[in-house]
């Protein structure tokens, strides 16, 4: 027989075998190519940057106004960690990756504490049931497909994850103690949860409703004290937004947040207006199947306590899976369905499933044994319920190798690419939230327009597109978006994402003749985006120099003039602007000419003139052709231009043109439209126009139309200050408590005697 | 080697069966739980339809005459949720559109039509009939909604929808009963002038939009 202490030893050292196993194999499927996979989004990157605000100089926001619709202590923990690691201020993308590898880290702990708790609702197990039981539950935690998609991302959840498990864990573990220990633990604990994120409040309930469902009343009422203490400390959170001096926006921003939760808001989730939740379920399945198939084992699980009647462990698995599926069932059919949520109702699911299979195994076991039959039903059962749990496990790793071990950066390797092919001023319109490739490509504007033809007029022309945005209603992009840029476009870059099925970087072409692209609005004018990249143009103004605005608008505008090519500039009493299709000169008296440079393009730079596709200057004069002579005709082009150089001359291009003194008619042979043919260019190279310096240099565009208000107090000092004090507090009053209630104990009976 | 037999007490503890009554009782509950949660869904109390009166999210938005609705400038998203929501085919702008909306309204399929009037002007007799002309064309072709607007809401907007209720056949004091005081306060000497001289000229005109829109009603 062995000896005990032996025997003690090894059961020792085989549970820290299996919490090792099953901290490498969390460790391995959370953080294995965490740098590339999965693909970030929109609140990975604006969490972080609030994370790199905060580290920086305790500013929690990414806007201009505090955080307010999470608590802020997620943030300040990410905060700290990117402060520990020095990428307080570094890059967006390294601070992710390295906030990734806090959350993914948090995630392992998170899966072990499961396991934990596992154990706690085992306690008849024995202990290599026990630990095979954990063993499953961990294993089955480490590769579920949504604990993976959000436990690899640096996102709220699993720090939220983490301590709503180790709160539930707390309860179990004081599930006997008397309130002077239990409320002051489990309501800390409770309440740094809520801190993290309040939506975690139906897990608080578990052990409220544990003791309702066992008629503890006196039980009910310290679990209720417990969670009461917990919301207690959550009162720091808005105790902040006075501290600001923000109360209203506070109460208007979390009202929001309740109406969301309660469905009566959707706007975002599957829930919304015009998504279809089953619709979205199909697209996912190939990815969420494993966890679609331990929902409905939890579910079962959940349906079968109902029908027993549970005491202990059962009654704590029965409670944490009313609590679950009660958010989960409210959250399907009726509140705002995120799909981060169901991050906290998988843990309840994966635990019931895994002893609801024990227990269906026990059951068949137990039944009726005929006499040398080797319990064949059991048998059977078990085979079937590890045939289930391996063919989960098997999709789950399958999904985990298809999804991240292989790279799906594609925002990253975008954001890479635009920063080494394009100035740092080049703007992006995208599909999908802007505010993510805003933040990792900074200087860079972004904005997301619901048609291409709205970004373009905004001198918007490089365009990220993905159809999942468009198909799922992310961002404003209609379908008419991505067929208009690809029909228009060129494409310039494709990039691996399976988070977006895809990333496109698309152009579209400069026209500087459309006068509904690349036009902004100034005082007393407007500019003109004169590249693709949104980078600079000229504006074209009414001011000290001469009403140029009004003149160019008189003469069509950039439909007939084009673009402006120079800022306006005034030499011997003229003021001059160069633009497309013409030298523009504006007297003292304001009246507008063109500068006649033709004939004079025409005699110093035939070749050039003649390889721009101009027509002829000499010849005869008559206005031959109907559409250029009506045009030529109209007020004031006809004093604008002055008299015919040439004829009218169908060219190689299948364009007709006339030229002018100060300026070449031209239309498309199937068009009556005439406009003013392109000869800005060549006047200035051929330098019968010379602008100063400050007319020639483009200027920078206006900024985009943004919606962001005024600036408002972020500084998260005072929560940090009142968080301290209250963890100061929540940990030394029940120490006084403790002290005091002992001395009671010990103080002598001064009572007279009856 | 000897075979280890199954366990046969659930790792949780042994869990009795319940009573077939408690066993009905809590399905029941359950069951009575879901059919609410599904009967709130299928019914949308939680959503309740806005009907056909409803409003667009726009500042000063209002109902002109059934198939007109006036409020302020839209921005581009707005205007994809006119077109997709309140049925809008057709835009008209009182005063100067934006180039990003001489883009965007053609590009989502509505038309665009613009009237030049000046920030306390009136429409002239001949954009009303424009509006009126451009109004009927709109619906002639289909269901839908034209949307007309201002830059502020508050504008010459206010004018041009009191004009076309007067071509509609109502009488100008009720026109302007239906006029906030801040939109009354708004109007210049020069804009109650017009709703005068259009009041007289309604009757002739009365037919247009009139008879076309009450078609609807």
């Amino acid at each position: 027989m062995a000896d005990p202490a032996y025997r003690r030893r090894r059961v020792v050292h085989t549970e820290w075998l299996v919490i090792l196993a099953g901290a490498l194999l969390t460790g391995a499927t959370m953080l294995w190519n965490i740098t590339a996979s999965p693909d970030t989004q929109y609140d990975e990157v604006v969490y972080t940057r609030a994370a790199q605000q905060v580290a920086q100089g305790w500013h929690l926001t990414w806007t201009n106004s505090p955080m307010f619709v999470h608590p802020p202590l997620s943030f300040l923990a990410q905060a700290a960690w990117l402060r520990l690691l020095g990428l307080g201020s570094a890059p967006l993308g390294d601070a992710i990756v390295a906030a990734r590898v806090l959350t993914a880290g948090v995630t392992v702990f998170a899966v072990l504490l499961l396991g934990l708790i596992a154990a706690y609702l085992a306690p008849v197990a024995g202990r290599r049931r026990g630990l095979l039981l954990v063993g499953i539950v961990v294993a089955l935690a480490a590769t579920d497909p949504v604990l993976l998609r959000y436990g690899r991302l640096a996102l709220i959840e699993p720090l939220a994850l983490v301590v709503a498990l180790l709160t539930l864990c707390l309860a179990i573990w004081l599930r006997r103690e008397r309130a002077l220990i239990y409320v002051p633990v489990v309501g800390l604990a409770s309440g740094l949860t809520l801190l993290t994120k309040e939506v975690t409040v139906f897990l608080l309930f578990t052990p409220v409703l544990h003791a309702v469902l066992g008629r503890e009343w006196r039980r009910a009422a310290i679990v209720l004290g417990g969670f009461l203490w917990g919301l207690g400390l959550w009162l720091l959170f808005p105790l902040w937004s006075v501290a600001l001096g923000l109360t209203s926006d506070f109460v208007d921003i979390k009202f929001a947040t309740v109406q969301r939760l309660l469905g009566l808001l959707q706007i975002t989730g599957w829930n919304r207006p015009g998504v279809s939740f089953l619709a979205a379920i199909g697209d996912q399945f190939g990815q969420y199947a494993a966890s679609y198939v331990v929902l409905a084992c939890g579910g079962i699980a959940l349906v079968w306590l109902l029908t027993r009647a549970v005491t202990g462990a059962s009654r704590w698995l029965l409670a944490w899976l009313l609590t679950s599926y009660a958010f989960g069932a409210y959250t399907v059919l009726l509140g705002t369905l995120n799909e981060q949520f169901f991050v906290y109702i998988l843990p309840a699911a994966i635990v019931g499933s895994v002893l609801a299979g024990d227990a269906a195994i026990a059951r068949l076991a137990a039944g009726r044994r005929p006499a040398g039959r080797r319990f064949p039903k059991a048998l059977a059962g078990a085979v079937a319920i590890t045939a289930v749990t391996v063919a989960v496990l098997g999709s789950s790793l399958g999904g985990w190798v298809r999804l991240y071990a292989s790279d799906n950066d594609g925002v990253f390797t975008l954001a890479d690419t635009v920063r080494s092919r394009f100035p740092s001023c080049a703007a992006l319109a995208v599909t999908g939230d802007p505010d993510k490739y805003a933040y990792l490509l900074p200087g860079h504007p972004v904005a997301a327009f619901a048609t291409g033809q709205g970004a373009q007029s905004h001198g918007l022309h490089l365009f990220v597109l993905s159809d999942k945005d468009v198909a799922a209603g992310y961002g404003n992009a209609t379908k008419e978006l991505t067929t208009w840029v690809r029909a228009r476009g060129t494409l310039l870059a494709t990039f691996t994402s399976a988070t977006y099925q895809g990333l496109q970087l698309w152009e579209t072409p400069l026209d500087p003749y459309d006068p509904l692209a690349d036009v902004e609005p100034l005082p007393g004018g407007v500019f003109v985006g004169t590249d693709t990249a949104r980078c600079g143009g000229f504006p074209v103004l009414d001011g000290p120099g001469g009403d140029f605005a009004t003149a160019w608008r008189a003469l069509g505008g950039k439909a007939v003039l084009g673009a402006p090519m120079s800022a306006s500039w005034t030499a011997a009493g003229t003021s001059y602007q160069v633009f497309t299709g013409a030298v523009l000169t504006l007297d003292a008296n304001g009246r507008a000419a063109a500068l006649p440079v033709v004939p004079d393009l025409a005699r110093t730079d035939p070749a050039g003139y003649r390889a721009a596709g101009l027509p002829p200057v000499s010849g005869a004069r008559a206005l031959t052709d109907p559409a250029i002579a009506a045009a030529y005709r109209q007020e004031p082009m006809n004093a604008l231009l002055g008299d015919p150089a040439g004829p009218a001359t169908p060219m190689p291009d299948g364009r007709v043109r006339q030229a002018f003194a100060g300026g070449v008619l031209e239309r498309a042979a199937d068009s009556d439209r005439v406009r003013l043919a392109p000869i800005g260019r060549l006047a200035l190279d051929a330098g019968l126009v010379r602008p100063d310096r400050e007319a020639a240099d483009r200027v920078a565009a206006p900024p985009l139309p943004s919606d962001l208000g005024p600036p408002q107090p972020t500084t998260v000092q005072p929560f940090v200050i009142s968080l301290l004090a209250g963890l100061a507090l929540y940990t030394g009053l029940p120490v006084v408590l403790i002290e005091l209630a002992r001395l009671g104990y010990r103080r002598p009976d001064r009572r007279w005697p009856s | 080697m000897r075979d280890a037999p199954l366990p046969d007490t659930p790792a949780l503890g042994a869990v009795a069966p319940l009573g077939r009554r408690r066993v009905l009782a809590r399905a029941g509950l359950l069951l009575g739980l879901l059919v609410l949660a599904m009967l709130v869904r299928a019914t949308g109390v939680l959503h309740p339809d806005p009907g056909p009166d409803a409003l667009p999210p726009l500042p000063a938005a209002a109902k002109v005459v059934p198939g007109l609705l006036r409020a302020g400038a839209p921005t581009e998203t707005d205007l994809v949720l006119l077109r997709d929501t309140f049925a809008v085919r057709g835009v008209v702008v009182i005063g100067a559109a934006s180039v990003e909306e001489q883009a965007v309204v053609p590009a989502l399929g509505m038309r665009l039509l613009q009237l030049d009037v000046a920030e306390g002007a009136a429409p002239t007799a001949a954009q009303v009939q424009q509006l009126d002309a451009f109004v009927r064309s709109v619906r002639a072709e289909g269901p839908g909604v034209v949307f007309m607007h201002d830059a502020s809401g508050t504008g010459p907007v206010v004018v041009a929808a009191a004009m076309e209720q007067l071509v509609a056949g109502r009488p100008l004091p009720e026109v302007l009963a239906g006029l906030s005081a801040a939109e009354l306060d708004g109007l210049s000497a020069a804009q109650l002038q017009a709703l005068r001289d259009a009041a007289r000229a309604a009757p002739a005109a009365g037919s247009s939009v009139s008879n076309s829109t009450e078609a609807t009603r």
